[in-house]
């Protein structure tokens, strides 16, 4: 049993990481829509899919706000992310994208310890 | 009768001479102001006629920071002090009067110009924004009728009269004045929420080059990118509390785009008037890799003050990022922005802060320049060469 979840249903244009740097930002995006699924699925003892396709921008600024941020604000381990979270495409065109996420998880926990 | 010296005779004579050349000179003088010509001015209300009284001041006839790029630097910090010397006051009056009869000293003669690039249309409305907002008056537009057609029209499809207050475009709105070239009107913010905007723009270009297909997500995500990224930027580092600005900014960023359908080209350009890449970057700490990066670049170079670092400050902000990391390409947004043209197939990018400018193409390798001119802030463009799509079926 999978939870889905779609960037493009919170903005087709997130960008920033904060509400300084615009509406749809990173920190925004991890408070209300990514920590609340990923307790969701936990509780669910779901895995969380996160689809990427439809958005129009994918800023790292975004991106490493809103995942990295899991690690560095949330108190989500790199491991648990990477057994919780499935980040899936169709166009190959967001498959840059992906890997960032994954990279900035890493990143985030390799600042924090 | 007493005989003159002659010490008091060459006085009498010089005496004569002189009073001549005098009364001679005036006349010339009152004959050069009787036919100095009236020039056309728009003053923000209305036109009106306004005595020059110096010559007016020349203009490159190319002005482009890829074809002229120091003289055309030169031109636009000229432009800058003009517009923004003194503009802090409370009573700034562009125009002088004598008896109700107004008067300029002199001006820059924009009927000069030949050829003007989107992007130093683009650096140049953004300074008269600037001034109108210091000021709350438009500075003067003089001699528009003298201009050449393709400067009126590329000023008019960018919206620069309608900063003087000289024409309206809807907002969203464009004019094409030329079927293979097409200027955007600019856009303008403080943050990424007009990253829709520049979307929709960007959109409007490449529907301009090839009506038959949609811009590929594989190409307008990585620009769409790459633009939010800059927004954001400026934002978070172009105009910090702690920098003493010589002209008092205004905290935004501006934005046009052109299109070309014989090249099939977008160029994409983003303007901020901050402090630049070479003074925050600069402030960051940074490690000892990125240090040592940086000391040995600028060996290398054999550059002219007072700008001396500011490319090699550039490229290292686009190697590592504003990160404190030493890794190459960590996924920042000055490293996000380069990745958007290495993405699109063939493509330049070129970063224009204060007196830098770094050139990376995919076809070339990067280039480094320093010009004794600030451009006034940071300028990036991206100039993509859509590829040709298979017709749809």
């Amino acid at each position: 049993m999978m939870t889905e979840l779609s960037v493009v249903q919170f903005s087709r244009y997130p960008a920033g990481r904060t509400e300084n740097d615009g509406p749809f930002n990173g920190a925004k995006y991890r408070k209300e829509v990514l920590v609340p699924a990923l307790e969701r699925a936990k509780k669910a003892g779901d895995r969380l899919r996160i689809s990427l396709d439809g958005a129009r921008t994918y800023g790292s600024s975004f991106l490493d706000e809103a995942f990295g941020g899991l690690v560095r604000n949330e108190g989500y381990s790199a491991g648990d992310l990477r057994s919780l979270i499935e980040v899936v495409i169709a166009d190959p065109g967001y498959e840059i994208y992906r890997q960032l996420i994954y990279k900035f998880i890493d990143e985030a926990e390799g600042r924090t310890h | 009768m007493k005989k003159l010296s002659v010490r008091y005779r060459r006085w009498l004579k010089h005496r004569i001479e002189y009073t001549a050349w005098r009364r001679l000179s005036a006349s010339v003088r009152q004959a050069r102001r009787r036919v100095r010509p009236l020039a056309d001015v728009w003053t923000g209300e209305d036109f009106i006629k306004v005595r020059v009284r110096g010559e007016p001041l020349a203009v490159p006839k190319i002005l482009c920071l890829d074809q002229n790029t120091a003289e055309t630097l030169k031109f636009l910090d000229r432009l800058r002090r003009r517009l923004l010397w003194g503009s802090s006051k409370n009573d700034v009056k562009w125009l002088n009067n004598e008896n109700g009869a107004p008067w300029v000293g002199t001006y820059l003669d924009f009927s000069q110009i030949e050829y003007i690039s989107a992007s130093v249309a683009l650096i140049l409305a953004a300074e008269y924004e600037r001034a109108v907002e210091a000021t709350k008056i438009p500075p003067p537009v003089i001699n528009i009728h003298e201009w050449q057609q393709s400067v009126f029209d590329r000023f008019f499809e960018l919206g620069f009269f309608s900063i003087v207050r000289l024409s309206r475009i809807e907002e969203g709105g464009h004019v094409v004045s030329n079927q293979d070239r097409m200027t955007l009107r600019f856009l303008s913010g403080s943050d990424a929420s007009e990253a829709e905007a520049a979307d929709l723009r960007l959109l409007e270009l490449a529907e301009f080059i090839d009506p038959d297909h949609e811009l590929p997500a594989s190409i307008a995500v990585p620009i769409n990118t790459a633009l939010s990224e800059a927004m954001v930027n400026v934002r978070m580092h172009a105009y910090p509390s702690w920098h003493h600005f010589q002209f008092r900014p205004v905290n935004r960023w501006w934005l046009t785009g052109t299109a070309d359908r014989t090249t099939r080209t977008l160029t994409i350009s983003i303007y901020d008037q901050g402090a630049s890449i070479p003074i925050t970057y600069d402030r960051l700490a940074k490690p000892a890799g990125i240090e040592k990066f940086i000391r040995d670049r600028l060996d290398l170079l054999m550059t002219p003050k007072p700008y001396a670092s500011d490319a090699v400050h550039i490229e290292s902000a686009m190697r590592y990022g504003n990160s404190q990391s030493e890794r190459p390409n960590r996924g920042k947004g000055l490293p996000q922005m380069q990745d958007a043209i290495e993405r699109c197939g063939e493509g330049r990018l070129n970063v224009h802060s204060r007196g830098g400018r770094y050139a990376y193409a995919t076809s070339t390798k990067t280039v480094l320049d320093t010009f004794k001119h600030s451009v006034g802030g940071t300028l990036i463009e991206w100039i993509i060469r859509l590829p040709q799509l298979e017709p749809q079926r």
